[in-house]
Order: structure tokens, then C-alpha cells, then sequence
């Protein structure tokens, strides 16, 4: 047997083995598309209404936690996330902005509050938040509403450094710039472009 | 981004089928990528590839299956994570092809872009290639790569994506220097985020600088384990 076919037989034998001893833990966690037919009415009924004529595409999100829908669609430039649960009743609407139209006194407060938390730090993405009635939020979304007089909150990705440690984190903020969330992001596995 | 990378690859078949002429090769290319977590931020990656060719000749020449298991790659490489979508890459790798071991050094930064619906990977990467009474060889390579799920947004557990990379390779060797273009579309699919099997086609042209264009036409199947 000449040695390639060794070497051959070897990867064979490798991949054999591994499949039989990959048990890996499974958490389930997983968003799919889903048809606006599979939607409860009162979501579909909330989205058209509030963004008349706009394409949307609706996901099903399946975790431990429970279920909840999600309609993703875009809306002058900005991708605008509206989050349902599974009967319909609305969760909240997020939208991505950037960090020039956080109010002045949110961003400072925001800045100096990571400014303790991390050696430097970027803000990697915000998106604002808003939770409340379904009145209410039709209100803004439709403008009878003054978005500036209601509360929002702020859901922001940063990378940052500890101890010359890069870390990254996703935060919730409030409107006054109050912490309320501090959640370690975890990345996907990236094998599969990197190698 | 999307629309863009279509064109290049759209682009890319259309100039690749036009001068698809001369020699090729085709066959199979298995490959299993073990990466084992050795700290926060150091990993330990193992690459086996094997290579077999199932026919090759001159284009319109009638086509003939000829078996012949052509080489094998084993390669041994560390990695340093330097921020959650960056790493450094280096090791080593052996190719076994014929009598003796043909030996590989390799360097890599990669750096993975997260967006709404779709991933992007970027690598560069240098090797340095020494063969017993050959004049050694150098390559700079690019490759990037971009995955989408085929449901949702993004990729779970028990769901297929789609994947494709381009790359080019530019070669320098005793004073020569050659150009190798490679496109390589895929299937894939995540039994879990650590554990992701592909199939697909890895298209190589090379040679084409000086006009005798080598073609080589692979099935691929790459299973990727992290543990």
C-alpha cells in the first residue's frame, strides 16, 4: 500500500470516528421565515396599518424561553424590527439609528458610564427601542404622536477593552442613560470562513 | 454588498467559461477542519485534505476517468483570537504526494463582518511552500467568503446555508510569478454552531497569465468540528 493511500485511508477513518463521537450539546434556539398567513391577524393588522404599502417579512423565533414573531422591514433607509408574541400582543419596535441622534444628555451619560466600564470602548450598533401600549406605539410609528415626548430605550453593541482585553457586550440603556442590561455577546462559530 | 458579490462571481464564470480551454483536472477534495479550543483565545486547528482525481486531460479531447489519488494535506496550525471577529493564523503543513513530503509554512489574519441577513469572512494569507530539489514558492492569498441562511436571517442549528468563496492566489516562484483565480460555491448545513458539513464545487483556473490555462474542477465536502 503506497503511502498516499495510507494517508487516505487515515482521513476516512478520522471522519468515521469523529462523526460517531460528535455529541454536541444542542441549544435550541432558531428563527425562521414564516407567510403572513401563519401570523396572528392582530400583528399583520398593526404592521399594514403602520407601515402602509411597505414590503415586510415575517420570522418565527423559537428559543427555550417560548416563541415570539418578528416582522423585519425597511422604512426610509432604517430597518425597523416589530416584535410580537405568540398570540399577537405587540413587544416592542426597534429600529437601528446612529450615535448622532441619541439625545445630547443620553449619550453623555451613556459615554461616561462606559468610560468607567471600559479602558476604551466603540459603539458597534444602536437601535432604539420602544415598549408600551399598541396605542401608543401606532401613535409614533404613524406621527400622532411625538416620539421625542415619549420614552425610549436603548439597545447598544459595544466592543471594548478590560485589563487589554477585547470584550464585546450588548447593553439596554434607558432613556436618561441608566444601565438596565449588560449581556456578554457571543459569537457565532466563524470556522467555516476562516479556515 | 449582496447585489455586488453576485456580479463578481456572475463576472468571474463568464470570463473563466471563456477561456475554459486547454488542460483540467477533476475529482473529489474531502476535508475536515478539527478546531480545539486550547484557552480564551488560543486554538489549536487540525486540516486534513485529501485529493483524489477521478479524470483529467486537454479540453475537447474525448473525456477519459482515469482514478488516482493524487495527494494528501495535513496541516497543523495555531490561532490567536484578537478581538471577537478577528484572528491570527499560523503553522504548518504536509503534503504527502509522491516519495517525499512537500513542507508548508503559513500565515494568516482573518477577520469575519456580521450583518443583518449574511456573514462576511476576509482572509489574507501568505505560505511558503519547500519540495526536495524544487526552488521554493510564495503566495499571497485573498479570500472572501460569504454565507446566508436559506430560512431566516441567520444560520441555526438544523438549517442549510448557502456559501461561496473567492479567492486569488498570486504566486511567486524562481522569478515567476502566477495568478490563480478560485470560486468555490457551497451547500451547507449546522447540525449545531459546532459542527457544519459542506458540499460544493471548488472551480481553480491558473496559469492563464502566460496562456496555457490549467483548469481544475473539484467536489467538495468539508465538515468543520470545533471542540
Amino acid at each position: 500500500m503506497d503511502k498516499n493511500k495510507r494517508w487516505s485511508i487515515f482521513t476516512c477513518l478520522l471522519l468515521t470516528l469523529l462523526s460517531v463521537s460528535l455529541t454536541a450539546q444542542v441549544k435550541f434556539e432558531r428563527e425562521y421565515r414564516i407567510k403572513p398567513v401563519d401570523v396572528p391577524k392582530t400583528a399583520v393588522s398593526f404592521v399594514d396599518s403602520a407601515f402602509r404599502d411597505i414590503p415586510v417579512r415575517w420570522y418565527m423565533e423559537t428559543s427555550s424561553e417560548g416563541k415570539s414573531i418578528e416582522a423585519k422591514l425597511m422604512r426610509n433607509r432604517t430597518l425597523y424590527s416589530i416584535e410580537f408574541d405568540e398570540s399577537g400582543n405587540l413587544e416592542d419596535v426597534e429600529f437601528e439609528i446612529s450615535a448622532g441622534d441619541l439625545p445630547e444628555k443620553t449619550l453623555d451619560a451613556i459615554r461616561k458610564w462606559l468610560g468607567n466600564r471600559f479602558s476604551t470602548f466603540r459603539l458597534m450598533k444602536i437601535q432604539q427601542q420602544w415598549t408600551g401600549s399598541r396605542h401608543e406605539i401606532y401613535g409614533i410609528l404613524t406621527g400622532k404622536m411625538d416620539p421625542d415626548q415619549y420614552p425610549a430605550r436603548y439597545e447598544i453593541v459595544v466592543r471594548g477593552k478590560i485589563s487589554g482585553k477585547t470584550v464585546w457586550y450588548e447593553y439596554l440603556f434607558s432613556d436618561s442613560g441608566e444601565m438596565l442590561s449588560e449581556i456578554p455577546v457571543v459569537f457565532k462559530n466563524t470556522d467555516n470562513l476562516v479556515y | 454588498m449582496t447585489k455586488r458579490l453576485l456580479i463578481l462571481i456572475l463576472v468571474l464564470a463568464a470570463v473563466m467559461s471563456s477561456i475554459a480551454q486547454e488542460s483540467y483536472r477533476t475529482g473529489i477534495l474531502p476535508q475536515v477542519n478539527l478546531n480545539m479550543k486550547l484557552s480564551d483565545n488560543w486554538r489549536l486547528v487540525l486540516r486534513a485534505e485529501s485529493r483524489q482525481v477521478v479524470a483529467s486531460g486537454l479540453f475537447g479531447d474525448p473525456f477519459e476517468f482515469g482514478y488516482d489519488n493524487n495527494l494528501t494535506d495535513l496541516a497543523l496550525l495555531t490561532s490567536r483570537r484578537i478581538s471577537g471577529t478577528q484572528n491570527f493564523t499560523f503553522g504548518y503543513q504536509m503534503r504527502l504526494a509522491g516519495e517525499k513530503p512537500i513542507h508548508r509554512t503559513i500565515q494568516q489574519y482573518s477577520l469575519v463582518s456580521v450583518h443583518n441577513s449574511f456573514r462576511l469572512g476576509h482572509r489574507f494569507a501568505a505560505d511558503q511552500t519547500f519540495e526536495p530539489e524544487e526552488t521554493a514558492e510564495y503566495r499571497f492569498r485573498y479570500r472572501i467568503s460569504f454565507e446566508t441562511a436559506l430560512s431566516g436571517q441567520s444560520v441555526d442549528p438544523g438549517e442549510f446555508y448557502f456559501k461561496v468563496n473567492q479567492e486569488q492566489l498570486h504566486g511567486f516562484s524562481g522569478g515567476e510569478y502566477d495568478l490563480e483565480l478560485r470560486l468555490a460555491p457551497a451547500l451547507g448545513f449546522e447540525f449545531t454552531d459546532n459542527n457544519k458539513l459542506e458540499a460544493g464545487f471548488d472551480n481553480r483556473f491558473s496559469s492563464f497569465l502566460n496562456g496555457s490555462l490549467r483548469s481544475s474542477f473539484w467536489l467538495t465536502i468539508g465538515w468543520f468540528i470545533s471542540i
